[in-house]
């Protein structure tokens, strides 16, 4: 393993354009994490987004130029961590789609999408991390958003990692495997499929004894806390390295501020 | 039936508004998702078996000018009859034919997609010959003037309820309850009868075995023997997709058809036809003719819609599918619903009419993780829209946004200016209260949704104060 | 013509590759069955073709015969237990007709409604429960699919593994094949409203499997 000097692997951390905009404190837990757990971090400037929007409206073209960004500013480290499944299964999975009929870049590319991971599993997986004096009070239950655990495996690594949380009940999902309605562009091209999917996921949601919900990927996170919301629940919303990280002391994703 | 497929979101629409539409689907899908999970996880040899058929379906499509050939040959040597149709016109011909000649007034008919998206219905009312639909879920939606609503089970958007209404109407001698054993019994009296005075029976076939020129179906309610054996002429319309390479290589599929469709290990009903009655037979029909249909299937030997060949037409990822789940099959306005439906129906009848149908996905992938054939079917929705984006089709809305969005995310500072205005912005709409409830332009989502409250700075902002 | 043009098409894509290796690339991908069916290693192939033709999937009963020559009596029980007239569609093969139906009425064929048919299955499968029958002059098809009560007979020593095996004693050539080789699970059965397991949808509704051996 090529690695910093003092040995420590050296992680270009992709922020994702969802967390970026929405919701810094998920990119300043993964940052905390990956410390704790004894890597070296850098978060590029060159970066914006993966290109899933443009891939998944079928413009390669675009997604194309994204992805040799992507694979220009990341690929000096050792690995590229990302706190969601999908934009991870976007850079592991599906960029060497994009390069099937160009030798060049198909050569830097697949380097770079074998080294891509999802934050929790390569926590669990890569560094076998595990949280140490982390507490967080209630009941919890877990979507399972879908890139993750189809393209990438997710399912028990987030399990095992918030086992180790103090004073936290994870109860099971109807449904935790299934689909949230959110599918990037698809929400807002079909709003009324999108609509109809989310409530009945949080109709499930509700119907645990939780008080929070977890998972992996801002994009579903916020479909579910957004329909969550509307409906006048006060469940509380967050991505799994916040509360890893000690940092869901604020409120949730859709939860009023405190001031 | 009528390609409603260019009106899907006026038929979701009405759709999400059908009171009673939902309850069918959330009981059916339900029952057959957990009987489906069962008999899988009671299956060890299940990974391998898909395994195995999906590489056998691979050899045969690699082989299929061979296997179409044996199986014509061993077929004809069997004594049925072979016909080929290019397109559905075709095959509606060859059948309105064969039924002229037989001067045939009544056809009793298997349950058959490729009869669908042949338009055998036409066909026959073409010929002037009444045609009786023997399934269960067929009998109920001709009784009801629906088309099918999904491949297995075509009458899943009706509940019970609305079926004990529609046999009270209908049947001569309905049932006094409406529990469902009452309907099941309601319609056997009434088919009865039917089954054995019709001149002709019509069915699909599940499987073409090449090397003994055989066919197969597979029922649970024995209505294609009781259909087939009857009457003097079987006509047999098939997909030239359907073959295997032996009978062996078929019982590969008949451990995964059942299980994956309908959660059991096997179907009631399996059967191996091989053409007309022989001498001293005391029945069966006088005269087989299968139609072989190609309608694009060939077209999809030659692109990346190649593995769409394998569908062995379970209905499982119908059955898995987010989208297929809230708005039923009606909605795609074409004979194949679902993830397979988005993937066919352009396939067969043009990107231009079905639009929506690969973009109506949110590529969440239960469709091919449940597929008995791994079929990819979330990466082939995608290249379709890469052929419809290159084909010009994209929305003017989406692709200025796109143009839009590429512009800033190529150029990293300017999009670190953009999103900054942009948190600001939201934060603004938020003002103060955690979550945003309506935002221009994104009605979609806002609606219906909150959309949280950004913090104040976006990452790199942060990032770049706290690090420097 | 469209054969023609189909076939010229697939080739086409495919190229006309040489036929000679095909099947030994075909034969191969299942050259090893057992890993891709259910196996019962542990299980005498009679027990589980009981277990399984008896589950509460495949709904059928079972009743041992010490012979062939029991086979009446044990019919005349079946129906006096249900209430049935003593009234059978019976197939006819030497085997059946040869026995000793005094005191029943006995067709050859079966009855619009035909409450109760006898007929002679050529093999069983206990990998899955099922009956195979091939249809033959003495051996008429909807026998097996319109009668309410479907009583078959079967020789304990035709029932076999697998699926694969049926086809192997029944060939596995075009010039073996009868008009039909009907592969029976148990009932008719129907799940179309609301996916609710209903029997006797079009065709039987009770399935009784008497099992005899050859030597008594």
């Amino acid at each position: 393993m090529n690695t910093a000097q003092d040995g420590r692997p050296r992680i270009g951390f992709f922020v994702t354009c969802i967390v970026d905009a929405m919701r810094p404190n998920i990119g300043f837990a993964s940052l905390k994490l990956l410390e704790d757990a004894g890597c070296d971090v850098s978060v590029p400037a060159a970066q914006t987004c993966c290109g899933q929007p443009a891939f998944n409206s079928g413009d390669d073209a675009t997604t194309r130029r994204l992805a040799r960004q992507v694979i220009e500013a990341f690929e000096p480290f050792d690995y590229i961590v990302v706190p969601s499944g999908s934009c991870a299964s976007m850079i592991r999975s599906h960029y060497g789609e994009l390069f099937q009929d160009d030798p060049d870049w198909q050569a830097r590319q697949k380097p770079v999408s074998a080294k891509t991971w999802e934050i929790l599993s390569f926590l669990t997986d890569v560094l076998h991390y595990t949280p140490k004096g982390v507490r967080y009070p209630g009941t919890a239950t877990y979507h399972d958003s879908c890139s993750g655990l189809r393209d990438l495996g997710v399912h028990d690594q987030p399990r095992a990692l918030l086992a180790e949380v103090d004073a936290l009940d994870l109860v099971p999902l109807e449904g935790n495997t299934e689909c949230c309605g959110f599918g990037g562009t698809f929400c807002v091209k079909y709003p009324e499929l999108s609509t109809a999917i989310v409530a009945e996921k949080a109709a499930k949601i509700k119907a645990t004894d939780a008080d929070t919900l977890l998972g992996g990927d801002m994009g579903c996170l916020m479909n579910m806390a957004g329909k969550l919301s509307r409906d006048g629940s006060d469940l509380r919303v967050f991505h799994t390295v916040e509360v890893l990280a000690g940092m869901a002391d604020g409120p949730g994703i859709c939860a009023p501020r405190l001031k | 039936m009528k390609q409603t497929s260019h009106r899907f979101s006026q038929n979701v629409t009405r759709a999400l508004a059908e009171p009673t539409l939902k309850l069918a689907l959330d009981r059916t899908t339900t029952l057959l998702r957990s009987r489906r999970a069962r008999v899988i996880a009671d299956f060890p040899q299940y990974a391998q078996a898909r395994e195995t058929a999906q590489k056998i379906k691979d050899h045969t499509l690699d082989n299929l000018g061979h296997y179409l050939r044996q199986f014509e040959q061993n077929a004809i040597a069997s004594g049925a009859q072979v016909h080929w149709a290019a397109t559905p016109a075709e095959a509606r011909k060859i059948v309105t034919d064969i039924c002229t000649a037989e001067g045939a007034k009544t056809a009793t008919r298997v349950k058959s997609m490729l009869g669908e998206e042949i338009g055998i219905g036409e066909a026959l009312a073409e010929a002037g010959v009444e045609r009786i639909e023997t399934d269960l879920a067929e009998h109920i939606i001709q009784l009801a003037g629906d088309p099918p609503s999904h491949i297995v089970m075509p009458a899943m958007h009706k509940t019970h309820e609305q079926v004990a209404e529609l046999f009270a109407d209908k049947h001569a001698q309905p049932s006094a309850t409406q529990d469902v054993p009452a309907l099941v019994e309601s319609a056997r009296r009434e088919l009865r009868p039917k089954f054995l005075n019709a001149d002709i029976s019509i069915s699909g076939a599940n499987f073409l075995i090449a090397d003994t020129g055989s066919f197969i179906t597979v029922t649970n309610e024995g209505n294609a023997e009781l259909t087939t054996t009857p009457p003097r002429t079987h006509i047999v319309t098939v997909g030239i997709e359907k073959m295997v390479p032996s009978l062996k290589h078929a019982a590969v599929f008949l451990r995964l058809l059942s299980r994956a469709a309908i959660g059991t290990e096997i179907t009631q009903y399996t059967t191996f036809y091989n053409g007309p009655k022989r001498a001293g037979d005391r029945d069966g029909p006088e005269r087989v003719h299968i139609v072989l249909v190609d309608n694009h299937r060939s077209d999809m030997l030659s692109d990346f819609l190649r593995p769409m060949l394998r569908c062995i037409r379970c209905g499982a990822c119908m059955n898995h599918c987010p989208v297929y789940s809230a708005v039923g099959g009606h909605a795609y306005g074409a004979v194949y619903p679902g993830p397979m439906g988005s993937v066919l129906t352009p396939a067969m009848t043009g990107l231009k009419g079905s639009k929506d149908l690969p973009n109506a996905c949110t590529l969440n992938g239960r469709c091919k993780e449940v597929c008995p054939v791994n079929i990819p079917l979330p990466d082939m929705l995608r290249s379709l829209r890469a052929r419809q984006f290159d084909a010009g089709m994209a929305s003017p809305r989406t692709a200025w946004s796109l143009r839009l969005w590429a512009m800033l995310a190529t150029r990293p500072a300017l999009y670190r200016l953009a999103t900054g205005a942009a948190n600001i912005g939201l934060r603004v709409l938020a003002r103060g209260r955690g979550k945003i409830s309506a935002v221009p332009l994104a009605g979609g989502w806002t609606r219906t949704r909150d959309l949280p409250q950004p913090e104040a700075g976006t990452f790199m902002q942060q990032y770049k104060k706290k690090r420097h | 013509m469209s054969r023609d043009a189909i076939l010229a098409k697939i080739d086409r894509v495919n190229g006309k590759g040489d036929p000679s290796g095909i099947a030994e690339l075909a034969a191969a991908l299942i050259a090893e069955p057992d890993g891709f069916r259910a196996t019962f290693p542990d299980r005498p192939t009679y027990e589980r073709f009981v277990a399984k033709a008896t589950s509460d999937t495949v709904t059928a009963t079972v009743e041992p015969l010490s012979g062939l020559s029991a086979l009446p009596a044990a019919i005349a029980a079946y129906l006096t237990e249900n209430g049935l007239a003593q009234h059978i569609a019976l197939q006819p093969r030497d085997s059946l007709t040869a026995l000793d139906w005094t005191g029943f009425e006995t067709a050859a064929s079966a009855r619009m409604d035909e409450p109760v048919a006898v007929t002679f299955a050529d093999a069983g499968i206990a990998e899955t429960g099922s009956l195979v029958f091939q249809s033959a002059p003495d051996a008429p098809v909807l026998l097996n699919f319109l009668p309410l009560h479907h009583l078959v007979v079967i020789r304990k020593d035709t029932i076999l593994p697998h699926m694969e095996d049926a086809f192997e004693r029944f060939g596995t050539l075009a010039s073996d094949q009868q008009r039909s080789l009907n592969i029976i699970t148990g009932t008719s059965g129907t799940a179309d409203i609301e996916a609710r397991n209903v029997r006797g949808a079009h065709g039987p509704r009770y399935m009784h499997i008497y099992i005899y051996c050859i030597d008594s």
